[in-house]
């Protein structure tokens, strides 16, 4: 599966990669939502990693501007974020189409992979 | 309660004095009015007995006046000539003129003089007449007969039948008569008796009237029946009396009235009788009077003031005295007023207002109006309240700061720990990213462990942050309770799968309830940490277990580890309670587990308590309310 991680930790990002790669899967990193973006243009994803405490363009503003062009609806979008953002705010955003599940830092690696192969394959 | 004395004590005070200046007021013009109806007695009795002497005179000199008439020269030579049968008829005119021409000039002389007859000793027939002479025959009437004795006569006095021209020219009936007869001796014998008629109302000028110098009132002269015999002065009321109670006739005093006629009746002679009480004179007007009978009459002198003009003096005393009292009732009520605003009310106003800050309403401003103290003593409080208020709500900024600091804090920590625990699994797993050696695993494992460590203590303090910040959510759904142990059980089953702690689940009840599975679950697996804590390494044992009761499902867990002082118990489930502090800490963790657990159980609407005694373990109990579903 190809699977993109944007997320402004770059160890976070070396932890996902190791995982994923060690699962047999391909992983592409974003250090901000900007480039987060660009390569969702460019490629198609089986799943993407979403952490929405960015600065300059948040997590957020990623969801809102493929809303915008109306691209959100192909995605396969895991909000994955350590922020105490309730359940009732992350729950708006699972309503939209294109946003699948939301999963909590710190999280178990095998759970992880497990959430993240699930969605990949749906 | 001081203050409520003090107004009583005050107010008592200057009662007391209002009570004893009335009552010296009362006792002075008690004894004044009795000094002065002792005054007005002693005037009356002087008046009225100056009136009865005056009456005495002014008949003694009638008396005399009528003797010295039948004792003149003239009169007896022409009484006797008028007798003598060998006159001519001429010198009996003659005599007959000279007789008129004598009493004309006495006639006019004496102005109480009405007329006058001469009667015959022997049978009473008139020998001369003059003016208005009585023309009965008098031969039977006791003055008669006294002057037949050679006494001069005092008849009754009686109302005319016959009208006499009074001074003023007019015909006036019912004037009171009055008869005096003397005899008029000659040097052969009695000659006859000279009967003067006498018009009593002559008594008035100069005799009664002028006495004194009140104004009010009358003086006259009444019969022992009461008959007026002198001139009233209000003429128009004796007319009302005699018109409306024509039985009266001219009495002035009522018959029927028994008090005042015996009063009357025992006025002794020579010594008057006074009544300084008002009475009602045949005016119907209130009056105090005085009676005196004449010497040697049955009549009486009556002499009366009307009370008002008597007891002036008393009214202006009276009014001086109830202007006082009122004064001092006003100046009472007025001091007692002031007092009031000035320290009892505002007094309570201060205690009110520190009442409210205690009760915990620091918003209502302190004011209290009165004496400077007070003042001041308002503005201090209201400085208080201001400067509490400012301090309380500081201290709830800085409480809702640190909050929301804890929340940014906790979250910029696990971040960083995500690769801590993430690398930690990774390199734990086989075959992942490389073999590790068994010293290796070891370091890991304890790196994790603590890692782990360090993400539950931020949990725990997110969590603190959510349930002040009353963020903390629940979802409520139906759940078998037994299921939720069996689970928990198997949680921790790796956990203690190291230690030589025993878990035991003792539930026996499946019970549905419908709650918060997730929370009792983190409720649960907080207490279970707790106890593992503080159970002994060999041998510790923690039983859980759930319950149904009455309307409630009660959960527990039981350790047998060292137990908590009493006296610690109630600090439990404080935020950051640590058994120990400080260097000897043996337990680790913020203290924040605990509290959160009663915040939990409270926002599901149940109740968490501990049961434990030192040496003898742990029990602790939370109830959920079990609405059947």
């Amino acid at each position: 599966m190809n699977i993109l991680g944007i997320d402004d930790n770059e160890d976070i990002l070396k932890l996902l990669k190791t995982v994923l790669t060690s699962k047999g899967h391909d992983f592409t990193q974003a250090l901000n939502g900007k480039d987060g973006m660009k390569l969702i243009e460019e490629q198609n994803f089986d799943a993407i990693l979403l952490d929405l405490a960015m600065p300059e363009f948040s997590g957020l503003d990623v969801i809102e501007s493929l809303k915008t062009n109306n691209k959100l609806k192909e995605q396969k979008i895991i909000i994955f974020t350590a922020s105490s953002a309730t359940n009732t705010e992350i729950d708006k955003l699972l309503k939209y189409d294109g946003v699948k599940i939301c999963i909590r830092k710190p999280v178990d690696i095998k759970i992880l992979i497990n959430k993240v192969e699930e969605v990949a394959k749906s | 309660m001081i203050l409520k004395h003090a107004t009583q004590l005050l107010i008592l005070f200057l009662m007391i004095s209002l009570i004893s200046v009335a009552i010296i007021s009362a006792i002075f013009y008690v004894s004044e009015i009795n000094s002065q109806r002792e005054q007005l007695s002693i005037i009356l009795e002087s008046i009225s007995q100056i009136g009865s002497d005056n009456i005495s005179k002014w008949l003694d000199e009638r008396k005399i006046n009528v003797q010295n008439l039948a004792e003149s020269r003239l009169f007896i030579t022409s009484v006797k000539d008028l007798g003598n049968p060998e006159l001519s008829s001429q010198e009996i005119f003659q005599s007959r003129l000279e007789l008129e021409r004598f009493t004309t000039y006495a006639y006019n002389s004496w102005y109480w003089l009405e007329g006058l007859k001469i009667s015959d000793p022997n049978n009473g027939e008139m020998i001369f007449e003059f003016r208005d002479a009585p023309t009965a025959n008098l031969r039977e009437q006791q003055h008669f007969i006294n002057a037949l004795n050679g006494n001069i006569g005092l008849g009754e006095i009686y109302s005319s039948e016959e009208p006499i021209i009074n001074e003023y020219g007019e015909y006036e009936k019912d004037v009171p008569t009055l008869l005096i007869s003397a005899p008029i001796y000659s040097d052969v014998g009695l000659e006859g008796v000279l009967t003067v008629r006498v018009n009593v109302f002559k008594i008035d000028t100069g005799v009664i009237k002028y006495v004194t110098d009140f104004h009010s009132g009358d003086a006259f002269i009444v019969n022992s029946d009461g008959l007026l015999l002198s001139r009233s002065a209000f003429p128009q009321d004796i007319v009302n009396i005699v018109e409306r109670r024509p039985e009266l006739e001219l009495r002035v005093f009522d018959p029927k009235n028994q008090e005042l006629t015996k009063l009357f009746q025992s006025a002794d002679k020579n010594k008057p009788i006074t009544i300084v009480d008002g009475y009602n004179d045949y005016r119907g007007i209130q009056v105090i009077g005085s009676i005196n009978q004449i010497q040697d009459t049955d009549w009486f002198f009556i002499f009366e003031i009307d009370e008002a003009e008597a007891y002036q003096e008393f009214v202006v005393l009276q009014i001086l005295v109830g202007y006082t009292l009122s004064i001092l009732a006003i100046v009472v009520f007025g001091i007692s007023l002031h007092f009031s605003k000035t320290f009892a009310r505002p007094i309570i106003d201060l205690k009110e207002g520190a009442e409210e800050i205690s009760s915990g309403n620091l918003d209502s401003p302190i004011k209290a109006k009165g004496s400077y103290e007070i003042v001041k003593l308002s503005e201090s409080m209201e400085q208080m309240r201001k400067t509490i208020k400012k301090q309380l709500e500081e201290l709830k900024e800085i409480d809702i700061a640190k909050t929301k600091f804890l929340g940014m804090i906790s979250h910029e920590f696990r971040n960083p720990l995500f690769p801590i625990i993430g690398f930690s699994e990774t390199l734990l797993t086989p075959k992942l990213i490389g073999e590790l050696n068994s010293k290796q695993l070891d370091a890991l494992k304890t790196i994790l462990r603590n890692a782990k460590r360090l993400h539950s203590m931020i949990n725990e303090l997110l969590d603190v942050q959510k349930l002040e910040l009353d963020v903390l959510e629940f979802h409520y759904g139906k759940f078998k309770v037994d299921e939720l142990m069996s689970q928990i059980c198997k949680k921790f089953e790796s956990k203690i799968i190291e230690t030589k702690i025993q878990l035991v689940n003792t539930t026996r009840e499946s019970i549905v309830i419908r709650s918060d599975e997730l929370r009792i679950k983190q409720v649960l697996s907080h207490l279970i940490d707790n106890a593992i804590d503080f159970v002994p390494k060999e041998n510790g044992k923690i039983e859980i277990c759930v319950q149904e009761a009455d309307d409630f499902v009660s959960f527990f867990v039981k350790d047998n580890g060292v137990g908590i002082l009493k006296e610690k118990q109630e600090n439990l489930f404080k935020k950051f309670y640590q058994v120990s502090q400080g260097h000897t800490r043996k337990h680790g963790g913020v203290g924040l587990s605990i509290s959160i657990c009663k915040g939990i159980i409270t926002k599901l609407g149940g109740k968490i308590w501990v049961e434990s005694e030192l040496g003898k373990g742990t029990t602790f109990n939370f109830n959920i309310s079990n609405i059947r579903e």
